[in-house]
């Protein structure tokens, strides 16, 4: 038999190879992926046991969760009564989405017999970046390109410059108009008027904005005398540019 | 011995308990089953055989001990092929010897004893044997064959001296050709030209030498057998299916039947008779003392009986046994028993057959295949050759090393199986541990989330709260007292301008207030004017800031005093700190602006408005 003819030397070489590939089949595929696996379980064994002896307690809130209710049932009530308050306000407040409200200020200035120079929309940007809306025109083309004339032509003869309403407006933060932009829900649109008139006429314009059917709100005022000379015997007309929120 | 039956009966342990004792001479081919019980042995089935080819011989005696009922796989052969005899090897009965190294001084010491002993199965003693020849014929033929052409009894040819026997006796008519092809298929079995022998021994304990022991023999009981004749019988038995185990002397076994004492030390001869030759056993206890072979024919076999005798007997014997398997009848054993017993002076003992054709040698042979009592007389040569050491078989080393291989990894599997099992048993108990800790922090976070979530509402709902109220009040209160304060401004200031005041400018900051710039004819005026203004816009909460009446001439070129002031709601320390900040000019921003003196900046400012030119 072959077995039989191999020499000390060959039988102790051939037990070395095969020795070899089983002890290393066994420790690469069985041993060490297992003392691997061992040792992970061991650090998670020994991360428990950390766990275990120091353990962290959040810290419990003084506060009772059914209290807390209350108090935030209490809070919602109220919430609802000033929303509702809110809402009730709001109604005084002049629709954005028609041109009345420009209506009725152009007829109280004629009332009190101030000539309005100018008349535009006051675009205020909100914090967020956001522009406010001017209050929507319902007028036909003609009818507004025929007002953008009128109203270049009277802010020539009163030396003054129409802005338009594309330009737009940061408030500074505490501003009346920041506040009616950032702080309500629904922010207020803002009107640029321009008058030009006598003291009187100018006290009357502005008593008549505070007994509009809706609030009016004068959020900026600048008086000026104006560049032009009076007729003899007559007082000098002063010009007063206004911010009002409408 | 209730031990041994004991042993026997285990799967492990489990010997040989039947075998198939076969038995060869010029008679034939005899079998007999043998079952051992205990320290007994039976015969379960007999066989005989008288077909000249031990092919079909073995066959035929397997068959019909099969067809009786025998149902083992293992047989023992008596031939006289076999040699026994008993040398001295200076190898002391227990030795750490290989067997190979034994066996290679055995078959030295047998290797010149084999061919001498073939003379026993030699043709002419065969034919003797027979009785196709006698003595005096085989001596003609001999001597014919002796070289000798000018003899004057026979005519011969000048090349019979290259005659064989055969051809010899032949030619001189003293047997017919089919009585000796009968004897040379029968010698073909019992002969081989080949000088390779396997050998077979066991060790005997008596020492010879000097008293130093450093040249000290002891007595060895050996046999030895032509291996080419023992393949052939191997292959006989094989080719029936049954394992030839070992080969042993025709003379020399019944020695094993004899009741023997290893204590009493006590001296036995046995004389064991066979048709051509005559074994004599020499017996000291259980172990052989002396053994002699000498070769025998029926009519000398007093005479060769009487010469063992002699030959061995040199001290007083206890007991002298004859073992007579060459009588034909019990007539003729009887004769020469009692011839003997006069003879020799002493009792001479003749032990029991079993049965008339089976021999106390087969029984022998039983005994020591089977390992009994007495099996140590005898030398059986084995038809496998001794294995060498355990430890020095490749397979016993590859079986170690894998058993080693095993161990390691199977400790290293033990080792991994053990931590892992000391981690996991660890890792239970502390994750029990943890599991009631974590449930008890779970139930603590659960509440701290409740508390937080609740928290967290209520401060949104704060939050919307406060901007609602600021909305609320935005519009409720505020705006509503913008519009005042613009309408008191205008008309305050309409009261407080007199006829020599003329207002220039109203310009209003968010923050800082109403800038106002007018001019008066005299300084009286403006002071006048200053101070009527102030004292209205008191309860409005404006105060004049940074007045200033300077002489400036007018309009018209009259000259007069230009009046600058502002009327602010800012207190005093934030006036004052937003002056000095000229690029901070949000005093809700300013640092270390008292909060309760932080103004509402836009609502609350006032709206003055100057009366104009036209006034005046």
């Amino acid at each position: 038999m072959l077995l039989e003819k191999l020499t000390n030397r060959e039988q102790v070489l051939i037990f070395i190879v095969i020795a070899t590939f089983a002890v290393g089949g066994y420790g690469l595929f069985r041993f060490v992926p297992e003392l691997k696996k061992l040792a992970e379980l061991e650090t998670t064994v020994e991360q428990n046991v950390e766990k275990v002896k120091n353990p962290k307690f959040p810290e419990e809130p003084d506060e009772d969760p059914d209290d807390l209710k209350e108090v935030q049932d209490e809070l919602g009530a109220e919430l609802a009564d000033l929303r509702a308050n809110l809402e009730n306000l709001e109604k005084n407040l002049a629709p954005t989405d028609n041109q009345e409200m420009l209506l009725k200020i152009s007829e109280a200035a004629r009332a009190a017999g101030v000539r309005v120079i100018e008349s535009v929309p006051f675009v205020v940007q909100k914090k967020d970046g956001e522009a406010t809306q001017a209050i929507a025109t319902r007028l036909t083309k003609r009818m507004k390109r025929k007002l953008a004339k009128e109203a270049r032509e009277k802010a020539r003869k009163a030396g003054s410059i129409v802005t338009t309403a594309s330009s737009i407006n940061i408030p500074k933060e505490g501003e009346l108009i920041y506040r009616l932009v950032n702080e309500l829900d629904n922010p207020r649109p803002f009107q640029r008027i321009s008058v030009e008139g006598g003291f009187i006429d100018l006290q009357k314009f502005i008593q008549a904005l505070r007994t509009m059917p809706w609030q009016a709100t004068i959020v900026k005022l600048d008086i000026d005398v104006s560049i032009q000379t009076p007729p003899q015997g007559m007082p000098q007309p002063i010009l007063a540019k206004m911010i009002v929120a409408i | 011995m209730q031990l041994n039956e004991l042993v026997e009966k285990l799967p492990f342990f489990n010997r040989v308990n039947t075998v198939l004792v076969c038995e060869i001479d010029h008679l034939g081919l005899r079998a007999a089953a043998m079952q051992r019980h205990g320290e007994h042995l039976t015969i379960s089935h007999e066989a005989h055989s008288d077909a000249l080819d031990f092919n079909a011989a073995v066959a035929e005696v397997v068959t019909h001990v099969r067809q009786q009922g025998w149902v083992g796989k293992h047989a023992v052969l008596l031939t006289p092929a076999v040699l026994q005899s008993l040398i001295d090897l200076p190898i002391p009965p227990k030795n750490k010897l290989a067997p190979q190294q034994i066996a290679e001084q055995v078959r030295w010491e047998l290797e010149p004893l084999i061919s001498q002993h073939h003379s026993i199965s030699a043709i002419g003693r065969m034919l003797a044997a027979h009785g196709y020849m006698t003595e005096e014929q085989i001596e003609d033929a001999l001597s014919q064959q002796g070289r000798d052409p000018n003899s004057p009894n026979i005519n011969i040819s000048q090349d019979i001296i290259y005659k064989r026997f055969g051809e010899i006796v032949l030619e001189l008519g003293y047997i017919k050709q089919a009585q000796l092809d009968k004897c040379l298929s029968r010698q073909a079995w019992l002969q081989s030209p080949s000088e390779a022998i396997q050998c077979g021994w066991s060790p005997q304990g008596r020492a010879y030498g000097d008293e130093t022991g450093t040249e000290m023999l002891f007595q060895w009981l050996a046999s030895a057998v032509n291996q080419s004749l023992l393949r052939q019988w191997q292959a006989a038995f094989t080719a029936q299916n049954v394992k030839l185990e070992h080969l042993y002397p025709l003379s020399g076994c019944a020695v094993s039947t004899l009741p023997l004492d290893k204590k009493t030390k006590k001296h036995q001869l046995l004389i064991e008779v066979h048709d051509t030759m005559l074994t004599g056993t020499h017996l000291i206890g259980d172990q052989v003392s002396q053994f002699h072979t000498l070769p025998n024919t029926p009519q000398d076999t007093q005479n060769n009986c009487s010469e063992m005798y002699h030959l061995l007997a040199h001290t007083e014997m206890d007991t002298v046994w004859l073992v007579d398997s060459a009588s034909k009848n019990e007539v003729e054993a009887n004769t020469l028993l009692s011839n003997l017993n006069r003879t020799l002076q002493q009792p001479v003992k003749s032990p029991a057959k079993p049965t008339d054709s089976i021999t106390l040698g087969m029984m022998g042979a039983a005994r020591h295949f089977m390992g009994m009592q007495g099996a140590t007389a005898i030398a059986g040569v084995a038809v496998n050759e001794p294995l060498p050491p355990l430890l020095q078989r490749v397979e016993i080393r590859a079986m170690l090393a894998g058993m080693g291989l095993l161990l390691a990894l199977g400790a290293a599997e033990v080792f991994l199986q053990v931590r892992h099992g000391l981690i996991a048993y660890e890792n239970e108990k502390i994750s029990a541990d943890l599991k009631k800790i974590e449930s008890a922090i779970a139930r603590v976070q659960t509440k701290v989330d409740a508390v937080k979530k609740l928290k967290e509402e209520i401060n949104n709902n704060q939050e919307d709260k406060k901007e609602l109220t600021a909305a609320l009040d935005l519009l409720s209160k505020e705006l509503p007292k913008r519009n005042q304060i613009v309408h008191a401004f205008l008309n305050e200031l309409d009261r407080a301008v007199s006829d020599d005041v003329v207002i220039d400018r109203i310009a209003e900051d968010p923050i800082f207030g109403f800038t106002v710039n007018a001019w008066a004819l005299n300084e009286k005026s403006a002071q006048e004017f200053i101070s009527t203004f102030q004292l209205a816009m008191q309860p409005l909460g404006f105060k004049l800031k940074d007045i200033t009446v300077a002489t400036q001439t007018g309009r018209l070129g009259l000259l007069g005093y230009s009046i600058n002031f502002n009327a602010t709601t800012l207190a005093d320390d934030v006036w004052k700190a937003v002056k000095q900040s000229p690029n901070q000019t949000n005093p809700l921003q300013l640092p270390n602006t008292p909060a309760s003196s932080a103004p509402s900046p836009a609502p609350s400012s006032p709206a003055p408005a100057g009366k104009p030119a036209e006034s005046k």
